[in-house]
């Protein structure tokens, strides 16, 4: 009787994890399918419609590029002058010094001949007061102005404090040791322009910039990173912008905009409450809740993706900030979920309720604790002979190959398309990463995520601790050697 | 040798006993299959297509060399140096490139459009005329009417970029395209090319026009050298789109047309909010002296937007005569924007505004202060 029992749980219990992957793999393979679709489009488009005229137009509507900086002293005069370099004819650079305890303010104030001055400052949207605001006295940096406020323990925060100095209708959300393409702006800005419906973000892939070469803030050439861990990312973000957000772009389902890079309808972020410095996940939570403004008031909206990389960052290099740094995402995913469970399965919350959340929900959020338990379940039926070993190699041979499937289609696309790398070396460098992805990169995640799942559930105070930057290959002595 | 042998036993036995394995691991055994059918067929096809972009660009890189000198020589550093260049273009040169291969053509047509977009003056007309002689419109004419949306669309944007007319009222037809793109570009074609009714289909536009369609129309506008600009003021009217009417008050501002004035003041009764406020921006922007009292008047019905708008204006025209208007807004309004708007008008009356804006120096405190004061900080200009 108990060996019935338990054999129709096992049973249960196998079909259903079956059918819980084969789901999974039938939406990989509807977003590698749509992506392409979207990408080729946007190629399309970008084709036919030229964004130079942006830049002569006098009706180009203006950005404010919103840079917060804590403790950056080392690079933030070549990021600066990245930013204020930006190919763009009408936009700001508000750079938030987040109460640096070195000497990132001093260095702005030398460098860029900064004075104080009486701005008009009004708080739409919470945050730490702002103590000083600074202007540049040489017309040269008139675009740049900069705040200094007290530390809010969050990039939320600084970024908060830099949409209520702002004076623009969009704003680019970005970190300032972020390096980006010259026509960033004029590429994020195009989906703003040419859609019939309110677009309120968009938002464009990310790289490591860790082996890329750079020369006063620009990227020179483009390197496949050389150490495992920074490749391994490299391959993660080509898979999740290329073949995930690109795919959501196209039926308009877009779950995250990119911390590291995203531009904004400001007004809808005001009336959305702004971004919420309590939040782990606060770049994903800000686009909920700004999608959840607009189904409440019945506002039709879209969020683009463009599948140009337009930024580079230096990605975690050691497994101690990198695991760190996913602990911290895992957390923010099922903080939002737990702040914004009303949306899951809600009809009135349209494809933000019935798709966005729903896929999450079960491919994002569950996805490691089911894969979890199924370790634990295999070694459960090793350690008691009840396995099948041909059927067990068979199905760890259908998850790995297909793994390597998605990995392999996601580097097709960015070959097909853009080319980033000189050299062969380089994408096969990528390639043959895939198939030691499930033994080294993958576990590690998923650790990270339980763990994650883990401090939340026990409230845990999270250690912000410091991104140990290893600097680019700088050409100039402005590495980064925090 | 022992593995590669119990491997080979071991599939061997799969597929054997394929037929009698449990449907769960029969569909994982043919996804399996599959999933490395498919990596091998994106690995062998990633391979392939880089190596076909390299033989290309191998391929084109000489071809387009030659015709970049070519241009140079015979086009370019001759208008350059000889400002009545000859009318007759030296085809003899440019034929004996092998511009009856696609690709050839295709990359001669790419280098065209790249000078024509490069350099203002005689050169475009010329390169016209060369790309018109040598006869390579006629591919574009002929996608014009195959029918099929990409090639169609790509007709159009190489016709357009290269200045040629062709099939005027099929084209004009097509501004009228049920496509969005082929509607968008036929515009955008007629506009650049049309000799003398560039504007036609401004009367019959159905669908609005996008932000995007907006900006290029109006550069495209704004480049036209050859003809002379119509009065915008005759598609200021209730009669036309919405969008059309905001491209013609951008326009009417944009080339200063004071004309437009008595039309832009008729628009003010809209009920579009939108449209209200981009009218009083270009009241602003075009000095409406005579518009003056009837902003002022209205100001206390309009949302916050129009207030802003109709504030931003009194500052543009700054005729001095609301100065006071303005000055009480500063002075009792709450809310922040009209706050600031209001001391930025004050502030661009310059001259006129100088003792009110000592007064106001002295009388003011608080945010109303420092807003004057940021307003008249020369660094900060928004």
């Amino acid at each position: 009787m108990y060996s019935a029992i338990l054999k129709y749980i096992t049973d249960f219990y196998e079909s259903a994890i079956f059918v819980y992957c084969a789901g999974l793999f039938l939406f990989y393979i509807l977003l590698a399918v749509l992506s392409l679709v979207a990408i080729r489009r946007s190629l399309w488009k970008n084709k036919i419609r030229g964004q130079q005229m942006l830049v002569a137009s006098p009706l180009t509507p203006g950005i404010s590029v919103i840079a917060p900086a804590f403790n950056e002293g080392v690079t933030i005069i070549a990021n600066v002058r990245s930013l204020l370099a930006l190919n763009y004819p009408r936009f700001e650079v508000v750079i938030v010094n987040d109460g640096s305890k070195d000497d990132t303010l001093q260095k702005l104030v030398d460098e860029f001949e900064l004075v104080e001055v009486n701005f008009a400052y009004r708080q739409q949207i919470p945050c730490q007061e702002v103590k000083r605001f600074f202007k540049s006295s040489n017309p040269a940096y008139s675009k740049l102005l900069v705040l200094d406020k007290v530390n809010g323990k969050s990039k939320a925060d600084a970024v908060n404090a830099g949409i209520n100095a702002s004076s623009f209708d969009y704003f680019l959300n970005t970190d300032v040791d972020c390096i980006l393409a010259s026509d960033t702006l004029l590429k994020l800005i195009k989906p703003f322009m040419d859609d019939p419906q309110r677009v309120i973000a968009t938002g464009a892939p990310l790289r490591a910039a860790n082996s890329c070469d750079v020369e006063a803030g620009v990227i020179t050439r483009v390197r496949v990173p050389k150490a495992l861990l920074p490749r391994f990312q490299e391959m993660e973000y080509i898979r999740s912008y290329l073949l995930g957000k690109m795919g959501w772009t196209f039926i308009n389902a877009v779950p995250n905009v990119s911390g590291g890079l995203g531009l904004f309808d400001k007004d809808i972020v005001i009336k959305s409450g702004g971004y919420d410095p309590g939040s782990f996940g606060e770049d994903m939570d800000m686009v909920v809740r700004m999608c959840r403004y607009m189904c409440e008031n019945d506002l039709p909206y879209r969020i683009h993706y463009i599948p140009e990389t337009l930024c580079w960052t230096e990605v975690p290099a050691t497994y101690k900030v990198f695991f760190r740094q996913r602990v911290r995402w895992a957390r923010g995913l099922a903080q939002i979920f737990s702040k914004h469970r009303k949306v899951l399965f809600n009809p009135k919350y349209k494809k933000l309720g019935l798709i966005i959340f729903p896929y999450n929900f079960f491919f994002e959020l569950l996805a490691p604790l089911i894969e979890f338990a199924g370790i634990i379940y295999y070694i459960y039926i090793i350690v008691n002979h009840l396995i099948n070993w041909d059927y067990a190699i068979i199905l760890l041979v259908f998850i790995y190959t297909f793994s390597i499937l998605i990995t392999s289609l996601s580097m097709l696309w960015d070959q097909l398309i853009f080319r980033y790398y000189q050299s062969w070396k380089e994408v096969w460098q990528l390639c043959i990463l895939s198939l030691a992805e499930p033994f080294i990169y993958h576990p590690i995640v998923l650790f990270s995520a339980i763990r994650g799942y883990f401090n939340q559930l026990t409230g845990k105070k999270h250690t912000w601790g410091n991104m140990q930057r290893q600097g680019f290959n700088q050409s100039s002595n402005l590495q980064k050697t925090t | 040798m022992n593995f590669m042998t119990s491997f080979r036993q071991w599939l061997e036995d799969l597929v054997y006993y394929f037929a009698y394995f449990p449907l769960v691991i029969q569909i994982a055994i043919i996804v399996s299959v599959l999933a490395v059918a498919g990596t091998a067929v994106a690995y062998i096809y990633m391979i392939f297509f880089r190596w076909q972009k390299e033989r290309r660009a191998k391929k084109e890189r000489p071809l387009r060399e030659k015709v970049n000198e070519l241009l140079l020589e015979h086009i370019i550093y001759k208008s350059l140096g000889d400002q009545d260049t000859a009318a007759t273009l030296p085809l003899e040169v440019f034929e004996t490139l092998p511009l009856q291969q696609k690709w050839a053509a295709d990359v001669f047509k790419s280098q065209l459009l790249e000078y024509r977009n490069n350099f203002t003056g005689d050169i475009p007309l010329l390169l016209r005329q060369l790309y018109l002689e040598l006869g390579l419109h006629r591919d574009a004419a002929a996608a014009l009417r195959s029918g099929r949306r990409k090639k169609v669309i790509n007709a159009l944007v190489e016709l357009s970029g290269m200045g040629v007319l062709l099939d005027n009222a099929y084209v004009l037809s097509l501004t009228q395209s049920r496509d969005q793109y082929i509607r968008e570009m036929a515009r955008c074609y007629w506009v650049q090319c049309s000799p003398d009714a560039p504007f036609a289909f401004f009367s019959h536009v159905q669908e609005p026009l996008l932000a995007w369609e907006q900006f290029e129309l109006f550069r495209i506008i704004s480049l036209r050298k050859d003809i002379p600009m119509p009065s915008f003021a005759q598609w200021i009217d209730f009669r036309y789109h919405p969008t059309v009417i905001v491209l013609c008050l951008k326009l009417a501002a944009y080339f200063q047309q004071p004309e437009a004035i008595p039309a832009m003041i008729n628009l003010l009764k809209t009920d579009d909010e939108q449209l209200r406020a981009v009218t009083i921006n270009n009241l602003g922007k075009l000095m409406a002296l005579e518009a003056e009292p009837i902003l002022v008047d209205m100001y206390p019905q309009q949302p916050d937007n129009c207030k802003l708008e109709i504030l931003k204006a009194l500052g543009r025209i700054g005729s001095g005569n609301f100065i006071g208007f303005l000055q009480q807004e500063l002075e009792h309004t709450n809310d922040f924007l009209l706050m600031k708007h209001a001391a930025h008008s004050i502030v661009a009356h310059k001259a006129l505004a100088s003792s009110l804006v000592a007064r106001l120096q002295e009388s003011l405190t608080g945010t109303r202060k420092q807003l004057l004061q940021h307003s008249l900080n020369p660094l900060i200009k928004y």
